[in-house]
């Protein structure tokens, strides 16, 4: 999995948020995105995402020598858990992992869970978990469909990971994060604060 | 293979929903209730008069519960970030989209067709015309909830956005409205409803091939 970025631009209501951003990211990269807030750091995911479309320039995710859409390239984690209230955790995950396309048995799920800590959780309805636990299960359905078998798992576009989660969750997250660029997934994170993470190669964006 | 999954997931999703929280479907049928039992207070009750105005207070009723409905399809998931698990599949919006579309039609055009029946007989209307009213809600209720989730797409989490999808969507039900409230008008007056029939599955069936792909491509604009 290689991203490659060329003189991207964004606007937001009409108004430019950056330009001229370009850079490329290799699989086992892990790329931090900084910038102060309104620099675009959001925008920035999402595009890469496709979940909004650039001004000007050009997103590419590329396999070998085919391009791939966002949406097969990349799963995004964004601010918001993306989880129902009414649901358990496991029927939130079974339904984020099967619209990704990503395996959504039982046991994908539960041990995607256990690696965050959460596996107890399983069967509780999202409503009535704290906001550490949410963003633990949330974050969860990153892991749910494992390495996708293949040898260039789909990159990580997270937003601001590390919010709401406490010392020990922190550290969790960051040895899930460094296993995933071991096995040669591609990480893109927005943090405001520095986290500790193994990574043979890390980059830094500033916007 | 995994469309089929991705469908089978966002349909399950919204009958679990449904059978989580009853105020779900509970609250437009209590609402159609609450609109049926209204207007004879207001014309008086005689049998006759109360005949004539039944099948179309009955039928706009319905059309009216089913659209307290339409905030559901797309601000809940705006709100809560699971919109963003719809638009980055790597399935197409629109087919996902219909699958929801068709999961809350099941859930609330069954409940309105079968209850469509039974205030049908309030308005003294005889047994025949009560089971047509229940085949022409049941067309309706998935008419305007496809035609509907252009506008809910389009105004997906935005303010006051319940009343201008009413008022954007009511008014492109007026076919629907003619042709089953007519044909029940048909069966009323002992003449066959087979031309009303057809002119309205034929606008349920437009409503199916366009809608979705419309709701699709206003779902991407609202939300970029």
């Amino acid at each position: 999995m290689k991203l490659v970025v060329t003189s991207l631009a964004a606007e937001r209501g009409g108004r430019a948020v950056f330009d001229g951003v370009s850079f490329a990211a290799e699989a086992g990269t892990l790329l931090r995105v900084t910038g102060a807030n309104g620099a675009g750091k959001t925008t920035l995911l999402r595009i890469l995402a496709g979940l909004a479309a650039p001004a000007a320039g050009e997103v590419q995710w590329l396999a070998g020598d085919a391009t791939l859409a966002p949406a097969q390239a990349a799963s995004y984690v964004g601010h918001a858990n993306a989880f129902n209230d009414a649901l358990t955790v496991r029927e939130n995950l079974a339904y984020a992992a099967a619209l990704a396309g990503l395996d959504d048995s039982r046991q994908g799920i539960e041990s995607a869970l256990t690696a965050l800590g959460v596996r107890n959780l399983l069967n509780r309805r999202f409503g009535t978990l704290s906001q550490g636990q949410r963003k633990r299960a949330s974050l969860a359905r990153l892991l749910a469909g494992g390495t996708g078998g293949s040898a260039s798992p789909r990159a990580w576009l997270l937003d601001e990971p590390f919010v709401a989660l406490d010392v020990d969750t922190q550290a969790q997250l960051a040895a899930v994060i460094g296993s995933r660029l071991a096995a040669g997934g591609l990480v893109i994170y927005t943090s405001h604060q520095a986290v500790d993470i193994a990574a043979a190669r890390t980059e830094e964006l500033a916007l | 293979m995994s469309l089929r999954v991705a469908v089978g997931a966002v349909f399950r999703r919204e009958m679990q929903l449904f059978a989580r929280r009853k105020s779900d479907w509970a609250n437009p049928l209590m609402f159609f209730l609450i609109v049926c039992s209204l207007f004879p207070f207001a014309v008086g009750s005689e049998s006759e008069r109360l005949k004539l105005i039944g099948i179309g207070v009955i039928f706009v009723g319905a059309l009216l519960a089913a659209m307290l409905s339409l905030p559901r399809l797309f601000d809940e998931d705006a709100r809560d970030g699971s919109l963003e698990l719809l638009l980055t599949s790597p399935e197409p919006l629109a087919v996902l989209i219909l699958a929801r579309v068709a999961a809350l039609s099941l859930a609330l055009g069954v409940a309105l067709a079968v209850v469509s029946p039974v205030f049908a007989l309030f308005y003294a209307l005889p047994g025949d015309v009560a089971a047509m009213l229940a085949l022409t809600v049941a067309m309706a209720v998935p008419t305007l909830l496809l035609v509907g989730a252009i506008a809910a797409a389009l105004l997906v989490s935005a303010r006051g956005g319940a009343i201008l999808t009413a008022v954007l969507v009511l008014p492109l039900t007026i076919p629907t409205l003619i042709f089953g409230a007519g044909a029940a008008l048909r069966v009323l007056y002992g003449e066959s409803p087979a031309a009303e029939l057809a002119l309205q599955a034929a606008f349920m069936l437009l409503a199916l091939a366009l809608c979705p792909l419309a709701a699709a491509a206003a779902l991407k604009i609202s939300t970029d």
